[in-house]
């Protein structure tokens, strides 16, 4: 891949990485820090992902992965410290935060660099026993992010081609 | 605004796609659905954005996907699901989207997110408490479903 499209990748990487951050501040006044993973194998072992389809000048999509445990810490302090009245919300909260990370992140990157505009596909809840997202098939370049602490572990994984 | 329904150009694509592989198939119908949900091994999903924003869920049990990927390998015999197998999935359905959107393009211009494979036995809910449309379709002595979910954009 040349260059350019690689430090382009780099860019649109940071804006989520910006986005995770000020979106999990808005949402439970915790900043969540995260880290380049060089892992790049399939995001099996976690039970919860949401998926966001991204088109435009480029194409791909955003997962967002985390465990029951860990989707439900977050969905708890997103609700001021108290469980949600019905279990199946939970993952729709959760949808909500990675929508809002797209969101702010697309944003950032379409106002800011030139010839550039990407769009997102409605927000995907995939749950189930022993799933595993396969990543290979896309031939995307992928980038993965990871926060780990005292809400578990939740994954960033974004992966973008050239559009057609 | 009037409203897109993908029911015709996705049985259109499937019309024009699957014969070009010595597939036969046959269209059965279309039932409302609460949520949009996978009950098949194989599940591949494509966002939908610009003219109409949505998903596409492609479901394939492995006996469907076994005909599939070996229709690709122009009949090369193929008894279990590896990465290339995987890859070929994901191809014919891609093919099978770009059709589907060239023909929908005559009313609106819809652009699509490259398809994701998903694998795992058991029900996968991708989207609770959103109404879907499903269109049943038999491949020779097995079966395969596309359910889809959209709001013009």
């Amino acid at each position: 891949m040349p260059n350019a499209e690689i430090t382009l990748f780099k860019n649109i990487t940071n804006s989520f990485k910006t986005a995770f951050e000020e979106t999990s501040l808005e949402l439970i006044n915790e900043k969540l820090n995260c880290i380049d993973l060089c892992d790049q194998k399939n995001d099996d072992g976690n039970n919860v992902s949401i998926l966001i389809g991204i088109t435009g000048s480029l194409s791909g999509r955003l997962l967002l992965s985390a465990n029951y445990t860990t989707v439900n810490n977050f969905v708890k302090k997103m609700n001021s410290g108290m469980p949600l009245e019905s279990e199946d919300e939970t993952g729709f909260y959760f949808a909500e935060f990675a929508n809002m990370i797209c969101g702010k992140a697309l944003s950032s990157v379409n106002n800011t660099t030139d010839n550039l505009k990407l769009w997102l596909s409605p927000p995907v809840l995939l749950t189930g026993e022993d799933i595993a997202i396969v990543n290979h098939t896309q031939k995307l370049h992928s980038e993965k992010l990871q926060y780990s602490g005292t809400l578990g572990d939740i994954i960033l994984n974004i992966g973008l081609k050239k559009g057609e | 605004m009037a409203e897109h329904s993908l029911k015709d150009p996705l049985i259109q694509a499937c019309n024009d796609l699957f014969p070009q592989f010595g597939l036969t198939h046959k269209f059965m119908c279309e039932l409302k659905e609460s949520s949009l949900n996978s009950l098949e091994k194989y599940t591949i999903l494509v966002g939908l954005t610009v003219g109409l924003s949505g998903n596409i869920v492609v479901s394939i049990p492995e006996k469907t996907a076994l005909k599939i990927i070996s229709a690709m390998m122009f009949g090369a015999e193929v008894k279990e699901i590896d990465e290339m197998g995987q890859s070929a999935l994901c191809e014919f359905t891609n093919m099978l989207m770009g059709s589907t959107l060239t023909i929908l393009s005559a009313d609106i211009n819809v652009d699509m997110a490259p398809p994701t494979l998903i694998v795992g036995e058991g029900k996968i809910v991708l989207s609770r408490h959103v109404e879907s449309k499903k269109l049943f379709f038999k491949l020779d002595d097995s079966k395969f479903n596309i359910a889809y979910q959209t709001t013009t954009a």
